[in-house]
Parts: C-alpha cells; sequence; structure tokens
C-alpha cells in the first residue's frame, strides 16, 4: 500500500488550532501536531502524544502552566519552587480547561511554558510564584532544590506573558 | 495490512488492554489502547507502546498485571531483568507490569504514562507512591525525604487494590 504525507486524519496542525477544535474528533483519530513534531491521537476528551498524561483540572488553567497533583488528584497551578509544592510536580499543560475539565499534561520531552519573566536562552526554567505562579522564571544557575527547584531548561529566549521551549528535568529526588 | 492513514486504520482497531488481540498479529499491527491512551504495536512477540520498555522476569513467580517491579541485581550481558520490588521507597523501581510474566519470560513494564499499579493498603488521591516491604506491591508515601518515587495516585483506596495512576517519567535526578 502506497504511504503519503499527512497521512494523520486531521493532517498538521498547531496546538493553538487544534485547541480551537477539530470537527467531530472520535477516539483514536489522529492528527500531527507541528509545534512537536509529534502524532496526537484524541482519547474522547482530549488529544495526547507520547509525552502527555490526561488530568483533570482543579483550577482553570491554560497552554504553558506549569502544574501539580493536589489531595482530589486533580491538576492544580505549581505555585513556587519549595518542596511541598514541586515535590508533586506532574508537567506543563499542553491543553488546557475549566476547572473539572479533562486536560492534556506534557510530562516529558519539550514543552512550551508560560514566561513569568524574561527568558534567557539556556538558562535553567525555575517555577515562579505569586503574580508568576503556574509559570517559569529562569536563573543562570541550576541552584540547591529544593529552595531553587529546576524544572528544565530553556531551550529559547522569550519575554513575559510568552510561551517558550523548555525542555523538561522534574526533580522528583531531594 | 492496513496502517495508520487519513482513516486510521489501526490493524486491530481500538481496543481496551484487557481485550488485546491475542491471536493472528504480525510483526508491526497496531491497535489503539482506548484505556491507557496509546497505540500499541507488536514486534512479532508482544505488544509494546511508547510508554513501555521490555524486561526478562527473574523472581521466583509469575508477575502479576500492574505489580511495581524492579531492576534485579543479576542479569547477564545479554539480559535485562526485573523481579517485583519488596524494598522501602525502592530506587531500583523501573515500572509496572502492564500484563502479566511467567518466571523468565518478557514483561512489558510502563516506565511513564496514565496506567494503573498495585498498592499495599490504603492509599489517597494525589500521593506520591513508592516501592514497599510487600512484593510487588506500591506504598503510598507520607514522608520526606522521598525517594524511588513512581508517580502519583490518580485514585484512591480503602486497602490493598489497584489503582490508576500517573507514572513520572522521570526518576533519581539530583
Amino acid at each position: 500500500m502506497a504511504y503519503k504525507g499527512q497521512s494523520t486524519k486531521y493532517g498538521n496542525k498547531t496546538t493553538a488550532q487544534i485547541a480551537a477544535g477539530l470537527s467531530n474528533p472520535q477516539v483514536g483519530d489522529t492528527v500531527f501536531n507541528t509545534d512537536y513534531a509529534e502524532i496526537e491521537w484524541y482519547n474522547g476528551s482530549t488529544w495526547l502524544s507520547n509525552n502527555s498524561v490526561q488530568m483533570t483540572a482543579g483550577v482553570t488553567v491554560v497552554e504553558g502552566n506549569l502544574v501539580s497533583i493536589n489531595t482530589s488528584g486533580q491538576a492544580i497551578l505549581i505555585t513556587s519552587a519549595t518542596q511541598s509544592t514541586i515535590e508533586k510536580g506532574v508537567g506543563v499543560v499542553q491543553y488546557g480547561g475549566t476547572t473539572g475539565s479533562i486536560i492534556s499534561v506534557r510530562t516529558s520531552g519539550v514543552a512550551k511554558c508560560l514566561a513569568g519573566g524574561a527568558i534567557t536562552l539556556g538558562n535553567y526554567a525555575i517555577p515562579g510564584s505569586g503574580a508568576t505562579a503556574g509559570r517559569i522564571l529562569n536563573t543562570a544557575t541550576p541552584g540547591s532544590f529544593p529552595s531553587n527547584g529546576n524544572i528544565g531548561r530553556n531551550l529559547q529566549s522569550a519575554s513575559s506573558g510568552n510561551l517558550t521551549y523548555v525542555f523538561l528535568t522534574f526533580l522528583d529526588r531531594y | 495490512m492496513s496502517h495508520i492513514s487519513n482513516g486510521q486504520d489501526y490493524t486491530f482497531g481500538i481496543k481496551t488492554l484487557a481485550n488485546v488481540p491475542v491471536s493472528g498479529m504480525q510483526a508491526g499491527d497496531t491497535f489503539y489502547c482506548s484505556d491507557h491512551f496509546r497505540v500499541f504495536t507488536y514486534d512479532g512477540s508482544l505488544w509494546t507502546c511508547d510508554d513501555t520498555v521490555v524486561m526478562r522476569n527473574r523472581d521466583t513467580v509469575t508477575i502479576p498485571q500492574w505489580d511495581l517491579v524492579s531492576v534485579q541485581n543479576g542479569g547477564t550481558t545479554t539480559e535485562i531483568s526485573c523481579v517485583r520490588t519488596s524494598v522501602f521507597q525502592d530506587e531500583r523501581i523501573v515500572g509496572v507490569a502492564i500484563f502479566s510474566a511467567a518466571v523468565g519470560a518478557n514483561c512489558v513494564i510502563a516506565v511513564k504514562g496514565n496506567w494503573k499499579v498495585n498498592v499495599s493498603g490504603a492509599t489517597n488521591l494525589g500521593s506520591l507512591l513508592g516501592g514497599s516491604t510487600t512484593a510487588g506491591k506500591a506504598v503510598q508515601l507520607t514522608s520526606s525525604p522521598y525517594s524511588g518515587i513512581l508517580g502519583m495516585s490518580t485514585q484512591s483506596s480503602a486497602g490493598a487494590a489497584t489503582i490508576t495512576c500517573i507514572i513520572n517519567a522521570k526518576k533519581e535526578l539530583n
């Protein structure tokens, strides 16, 4: 059988285009996400790749938010780099939603994170707090966990409020 | 032989893990696993996906489905072997057996993603999970410092049970 490009049902789409909604997706349907060069599959509720997991939102979350898991098993914003918050860090929201909705969270590889301040290429990404909760800030040195918990390395520079690629390296030992 | 195309023609269509095809497979065949959100591929002898690795069961008993396994201290230069974990916060855990595996047989082990795990006792939602002293069973971790973290529970239990969980993609990073 001949094989050709764009062999997914919905062809090539960006995360934003997928999030805006594709026509009548069914379980097992496929799309090629051009932001990540990955095939994603619709599971009936959200779009997942081999680098993401399904969760239920405990608060409204958007693409690029850093999330952890709460005592209800739901995704909530990581609000600081302290041990008690980052120890249950899961990953970065790819397809967000309001409280109670099914969302997609990237847990490995590369993820687009929301910048809480100016981001420098090559620096370490750390969780923000307060006004920058759920976003990343950056530091030039890795720091010592948990007082400065790193979640990855910045793959590009960015301004505050923009999405920026980070290579995820969540820590779970300290 | 059909393949993923604009019609998402998985060889065996959409299946739950409990209904994985057991006959008539050829290497390269596929199905979409609707309860764990991954495309499985048949390698000629085993069904695997991007979340899994394969190790040889060198325990003294069949490893049950959803048991937590760790790297065996033995093994050979041509074989990577596993056993059920029986160490609290075992730092050598690999992941969870997604199919049962007889002694000496290959064991397909999930190392990331939305899966299940057998726990040894009562487990709260959103708990960190790690190895327990009960062979093959995980336990919720309640006292830091933590090590050997498998992931987090997305289901609770009143006692020993099989629960859903998110298996962390990264482990034991400093």
